[in-house]
């Protein structure tokens, strides 16, 4: 059967297979354990760990960056964990660190604060003081540029052959800006005035200078060494420079003779240069002998804020008092009631009652000096009953002329002065509208004898215009006791003056009758029957002893 | 940093100083100033991802009485040397000027350039002068300070052979 067949190859191929690479079977399974098999992984990995890590970074820099996330996680996870722990490990590091960075910061602000004290309160610190702000800069720079002896603000290390800037320090680290230019210009003015004024090309130029900037130039076979130097440079420089140059030629042998414009290897040189950037000032032995200026300048300077202190305390409680009196003065104030003060967040709140027409409290402030303070007034409005007040809103209802002067005693209007009769007949009906005013007495009134036409003109007083009209009408209904206190004399007086009677009449009043008796015009007779009963306390007329002009044939 | 010095020559009047400030400020005037002695400004600009500072020696112009002192050239890693299209006459100066330099100083690298390239009617250096400049084998450059043609390709140009040298 061709089944059988494939069969017995199929065994005998197996068979086969084993003799032949029966050892080689045998290995591969163990290699296949091997590659399986997780932990054996890591412990091959273990083993080769450290010598792989080395090789890795000996070639680049790769295996850092690919480290630096884990790391600075693992960093974040233990402090969060415990920050005793890495503070720990830190803490012998840390401590001179910090220690040393706030010495070295604290000595350079007492050497700035030594020398400004030393010149604050000198005739010459004036002086400076006034150059100060003239020029721009700030005190303490002017001192030190006046005290100085000299400074070293700049050092150019320069290649020689080509200008090239290979390396510079400042005193100033903003003023670095232009240090290449400024050097390949140095050696272009060199070429120059070699090239215009010196015999031979061995001379080259030792200063520059320019008012109180020196530029001092040291040259070496394949580098310039310029330094910028403010003030009177000390003799030794030349040869600090020299001695400078010297060592850099030295050193930098191999990267000289190979320049190709990388400037790069040059900052090696700042360890060489640095010792340039020297300073020099005056009165450095002078200080420490008198340490009487510190002392009285701070001082003066305690005294000054003592003082500012006080004076300040002072005008607080001079404000107090101001605003304890404006208080006083606003309750003794008629038609102000004061229910309330609160102070909050500085502002003062006043709340209470008040009258229209009383005192503006605002306007009150700026006698107690007190505009400035933030004051809010809640007040609601009412009518007051203080005798001033009451005065104040008669006056304003019934608007008398200059000529007359107003008084109210027990709620008695007294009206004195000079008056026409139309004022007065309207002024005393609408003075009782008023609350407080329970009678009139206008005794003391001189009425002015006024023509017939000035009845006509419009009574000055609005009785529309008054304020809460309805309740005037009830007042007036239920006020029969309210009674106007005027004598016979005068009711016949304002009779007259209101009625005008032609000479051939006679008048006589007597308990609210007015007898009139004569001779008139019939429209006099017409005239004075409608009008009699405008004059305040005349309720009839009495005419029967009166004949008409008209009639006599 | 890499720093390379690099001169400005040419006959005067060439646009010398206007290639300069076309290159560095992207400014250009018509006034004519003449230069005397020498300006350095710097410019930096990128090769191949690297930093270069170049040091622009913009020198006065070659005349007959006010030659160019080969002392400004020390150190100099390139030229450019500068003709007037319009003016065959500077081409003639250019060759002076170069020749000097390399007696005096040895070869140092330059290429040319054709200025005023905008001024097409003026334009008077035929193809035989072309050809005669470019048979030298160094680079030769149409440029305009006016337009700004062609400046910035012909600095970057003469940078990235300096660096890559
Ligand atoms: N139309 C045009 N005018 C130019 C161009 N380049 C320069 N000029 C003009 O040419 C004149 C001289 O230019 P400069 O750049 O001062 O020439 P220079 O070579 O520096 O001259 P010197 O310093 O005297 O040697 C100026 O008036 C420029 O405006 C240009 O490409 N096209
Ligand atoms: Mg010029």
């Amino acid at each position: 059967m061709n089944t059988d067949k494939t069969q017995n190859s199929n065994a005998s191929m197996h068979e086969l297979r084993k003799l032949l690479f029966e050892k080689e079977s045998a290995r591969i399974d163990k290699l296949e354990s091997i590659l399986l098999n997780q932990g054996l992984h890591a412990q091959e990995v273990a083993k080769v760990l450290a010598e792989a890590v080395e090789l890795r970074n000996r070639s680049d820099e790769e295996l850092s960056i690919a480290l630096a996330p884990t790391i600075e996680k693992s960093i974040q996870a233990s402090i969060a964990r415990d920050p005793q722990a890495l503070s720990n490990a830190l803490f012998p590091v840390m401590g001179p660190t910090i220690r040393k960075s706030i010495a070295s910061t604290l000595a350079a602000m007492l050497q700035s604060l030594n020398q400004t004290l030393e010149h604050s309160f000198s005739k010459q610190g004036f002086l400076w003081r006034i150059e100060a702000v003239k020029t721009g800069k700030s005190f303490a720079e002017v001192v030190l540029l006046n005290t100085l002896i000299y400074r070293v603000e700049q050092v150019f290390l320069i290649h020689r052959e080509t200008g090239v800037l290979l390396h510079h320090l400042s005193s100033d680290p903003t003023h670095t800006e232009d240090a290449d230019v400024v050097s390949s210009m140095l050696t272009a003015v060199q070429d120059f005035i070699r090239d215009s004024f010196a015999g031979s090309t061995d001379q080259n130029i030792e200063t520059l200078s320019m008012g109180d900037v020196q530029v001092l130039i040291e040259q070496g076979p394949d580098v310039v060494l310029a330094v910028v130097c403010r003030g009177n440079s000390p003799r030794t420089l030349h040869e600090t420079m020299q001695v400078a140059i010297e060592d850099i030629q030295q050193n930098f042998v191999d990267e000289l003779t190979a320049f190709d414009g990388d400037t790069e290897a040059f900052i090696a040189t700042d360890e060489k240069l640095s010792p340039l950037l020297i300073a020099d000032y005056k009165n450095k032995t002078e200080e420490k002998k008198s340490p009487l200026k510190a002392i009285l300048f701070v001082a003066l300077m305690f005294a000054i804020i003592f003082s500012w202190w006080a004076w300040h305390q002072i005008e607080i409680s001079q404000t107090n008092t101001q605003w304890q009196s404006y208080l006083e003065r606003l309750k003794a104030e008629p038609g102000i009631i004061v229910t309330g003060i609160s102070d909050n967040d500085d502002v003062e709140t006043i709340t209470g009652l008040r009258d229209p027409l009383s005192q503006d409290p605002k306007a009150l402030l700026a006698e107690y000096q007190l505009q400035n303070k933030n004051i809010h007034f809640e007040f609601e409005p009412y009518h007051a009953l203080q005798p001033a007040l009451i005065l104040k809103r008669v006056s304003r209802l019934i608007q008398p002329p200059k000529s007359v002067e107003l008084l109210l005693e027990d709620q008695t209007l007294l009206i004195r002065g000079v008056a026409s009769e139309v004022w007065l007949t309207q002024a005393e009906q609408a003075a009782l509208y008023v609350a407080g005013v329970e009678s009139i007495d206008s005794t003391g009134l001189s009425i002015l004898s006024s023509s017939f036409e000035q009845k006509q003109t419009h009574f000055p007083i609005k009785m529309d215009a008054l304020p809460v009209k309805p309740k005037k009408n009830i007042i007036r209904k239920e006020e029969p006791k309210k009674k106007v206190v005027v004598t016979d004399a005068v009711i016949l007086q304002r009779a007259i003056s209101l009625l005008k009677p032609p000479t051939t009449v006679q008048m006589v009043y007597a308990k609210g009758i007015l007898y009139v008796s004569g001779k008139a015009s019939a429209s006099w007779i017409d005239f004075a029957k409608h009008n009699f009963s405008k004059v305040e306390g005349i309720d009839s007329f009495y005419t029967s002893n009166l004949t008409n002009q008209g009639t006599k044939p | 940093m890499i720093q390379k010095k690099i001169c400005i020559l040419g006959a005067a009047g060439v646009g010398k100083t206007s290639l300069t400030a076309q290159f560095v400020f992207s400014k250009f005037s018509e006034k004519y100033l003449s230069s005397m002695g020498v300006k350095i400004d710097r410019k930096t600009v990128d090769v191949d991802g690297k930093q270069v500072n170049l040091m622009l020696w913009d020198i006065h112009g070659e005349e007959k009485y006010k030659k160019i002192p080969t002392s400004y050239l020390r150190g100099a890693s390139g030229i450019m040397m500068v003709i007037d299209g319009t003016r065959p006459a500077t081409l003639e100066m250019a060759q002076e000027i170069l020749q000097r330099v390399e007696t005096e100083l040895g070869t140092i690298p330059h290429i040319y350039l054709l200025n005023k390239s905008d001024l097409t009617d003026a334009w008077s250096i035929n193809d035989d002068d072309m050809q005669m400049l470019k048979n030298t084998g160094n680079p030769v450059f149409l440029t305009s300070a006016k337009t700004g043609d062609n400046v910035e390709a012909s600095f970057l140009h003469l940078a990235t052979a300096l660096v890559t040298a």
